[in-house]
């Protein structure tokens, strides 16, 4: 096989791999099996303005876990938005109410990257729809 | 007084180099790989990933400005065409495109195909999608070089650019020959046929007949094979090709125009509020709720009837306020070339938004980009908060001054157009143009006047 024909090879073995691969840079912690966080958001069905986002952050059996750290990113669906950054200090029996924006009608997903008082930490996606003022 | 950039001293001989067009087309091609790869490989959210940003935010923002404010700079460092060259490496000497190929029908419907594909999939939103469509560019330009002998794909097929040889009908620099008299002499030919060490021009075109930008990749190789150093790249002004008759009177090219202009209106209309209100209303009085076929059957209305039913019917109202009794295809080619100023800038106002709201996002990427491998030299905390260029609250005013120039223009190269072929006393054959040229300008001040909204996918699907 010529040199050249190599080449092509490699190059298309080269791609297939990339196809078949997914980078192992950025590690994000699932949330732990006895945690539970779910989001809501005022007004429900969220519109463009401001809002809040009301976090609760429970045990797996239900207790609340107050005091963690939410850090808060909005982005949308769309490359290119500038994302919506909020953070969350503490909650009082778990809630944590999160003042936001949506800046554009579409989809969105919210990440919340949890750091939970005892130290571990996750991240967590919500999407939803934003509908027009 | 035009400058002529090929003979300024260092740009000129830099563009002029043998290896000149890599200037351009190797930092494209790093850039399209670096896509493939973190399309591929990398987040899966698109304002995460290369892939979707550098395609849709800033190669889209800055395509267009190119255009506008120098030439099809995107084509001369287009890096799909470096396949051409390992085609030819590859010894294939392929045949002649199909004649019945050889026109703008094929570049009108994969123009039309493109944008209808990057609505359904939601192209935009899918940074994986967004890496194969790189690499079905590149399989594609490299296996047409392969089989045929011209360059067909940029010439004929390459949506992207129908795009820039549309928009670049208005940009500032032309390729000209210096003197006419040394291409009157000249035997070889070498700028349209090549000579033993440089190929001549992809697209074919004969540099002392060049009065357009049309089909022009600004490779330069015509300016590398002239034995005389005749070739130049100068500057003109932004309409001169329009007012002139610079364009042949076909079908094919005529509806190119028209086409590129409603499918910018289009793909500015299709991420605002309304659309979605339309695709839901059709969804219940149209016998299919299919996503797909739903847009497929709004961008055909919009991308293609109304341009035909619009085009022609202003050409035959023309024709009859003309009193000529002549095809309607000349009436129609007449005066079509003044649409492009006004089809230029609602895409300019469109993508220039998208770049402008995002551009210094590549920052906080890269930063990020490279936390994912390791590199932790420029910071651990990427700036996410980085984004516009200007104030949000500047863009729809910058939007709406774009399209009311536009507007000006394409009325002034209307009225150039008409005096040249109806004298001063002919002004009411224009004004069928002039309603059209108006009607598209309020059109796109609403568009760009709506509640903007970018979904994942319509119809909640």
């Amino acid at each position: 096989m010529s040199s050249r024909r190599l080449l092509l090879l490699g190059f298309l073995l080269l791609l297939g791999l990339l196809a078949g691969c997914s980078r192992a840079g950025r590690q994000v912690a699932p949330p732990p099996a006895d945690v539970v966080l779910t989001m809501a958001v005022e007004p429900d069905p969220a519109r463009v303005g401001e809002a809040t986002l009301i976090f609760i952050l429970k045990t797996s059996d239900g207790r609340a876990i107050p005091d963690a750290k939410l850090a808060i990113r909005g982005d949308m669906a769309h490359a290119g938005m500038q994302p919506v950054l909020a953070t969350a200090a503490s909650g009082p029996d778990g809630v944590y109410r999160v003042p936001f924006r949506w800046t554009m009608a579409g989809d969105w997903f919210v990440i919340v990257q949890v750091q939970l008082p005892d130290g571990r930490s996750f991240q967590q996606r919500f999407d939803l729809r934003v509908v027009g003022s | 007084m035009s400058l002529d950039l090929l003979h300024v001293p260092v740009l000129g001989p830099l563009l002029r180099g043998r290896w000149g067009r890599l200037l351009g087309q190797g930092p494209l091609l790093a850039l399209a790989v670096l896509m493939v790869y973190d399309g591929l490989t990398g987040p899966p959210l698109a304002p995460y990933n290369f892939a979707t940003v550098l395609a849709w935010v800033h190669y889209r923002g800055l395509v267009i400005l190119a255009l506008v404010f120098c030439g099809n700079l995107f084509c001369w460092g287009c890096p799909f065409t470096l396949l051409r060259t390992l085609a030819r490496w590859f010894g294939r000497r392929g045949r002649r495109w199909p004649r019945l190929l050889r026109n703008k029908w094929p570049a009108i419907a994969l123009l039309v195909l493109f944008f209808w594909l990057y609505e359904w999939l939601d192209l935009w939103a899918d940074p994986r999608l967004t890496a194969w469509v790189v690499i079905a560019y590149f399989v594609a330009a490299g296996v047409l070089e392969a089989l045929f002998a011209e360059s067909p794909f940029c010439k004929y097929l390459c949506p992207l650019g129908s795009f820039n040889f549309a928009a670049a009908t208005v940009s500032p620099l032309q390729i000209t020959a210096r003197q006419a008299t040394v291409c009157r002499t000249c035997v070889g030919k070498e700028c349209v046929n090549g000579s033993t060490t440089v190929s001549g021009c992809g697209t074919e075109l004969f540099v002392p007949l060049l009065a357009s930008n049309r089909d022009c990749l600004f490779c330069l190789d015509c300016a590398r094979a002239c034995p005389y150093d005749n070739v130049a790249l100068t500057t003109r002004s932004p309409w001169r090709e329009l007012v002139a008759d610079a364009w042949p009177r076909r079908w094919d090219v005529s509806f190119l125009a028209l086409v590129f202009a409603f499918i910018g209106l289009s793909n500015a209309f299709a991420m605002t509020s309304p659309i979605y209100s339309l695709l839901a209303a059709l969804a219940v009085r149209l016998p299919w709720a299919d996503e797909g076929l739903l847009l497929l059957f709004v961008l055909a209305v919009l991308d293609l009837v109304l341009p035909t039913v619009l085009g022609l019917g202003v050409a035959a109202l023309s024709r009859h306020l003309a009193g000529r009794d002549e095809p309607l295809r000349l009436s129609l080619a007449r005066f079509v070339p003044a649409v492009m100023p006004l089809a230029v800038a609602i895409w300019l106002a469109h993508y220039g938004f998208h770049f402008a709201t995002a551009a210094l996002a590549v920052i906080p990427l890269t930063q990020q980009f490279l936390l994912d491998h390791g590199v932790t030299f420029a910071g651990l905390q990427p700036a996410w908060q980085l984004g516009p260029l200007v104030p949000m609250a500047w863009l729809r005013p910058i939007e709406l001054a774009i399209v009311l120039i536009g507007l000006l223009v394409s009325l002034y190269v209307l009225g150039e157009r008409n005096r040249r072929h109806f004298g001063a006393q002919g002004t009411t054959v224009m004004i069928p143009w002039v309603v059209l040229l108006v009607l598209m300008a309020v059109a796109a001040v609403l568009i760009f006047s709506s509640p903007m909204e970018m979904r994942g996918s319509a119809l909640g699907g």
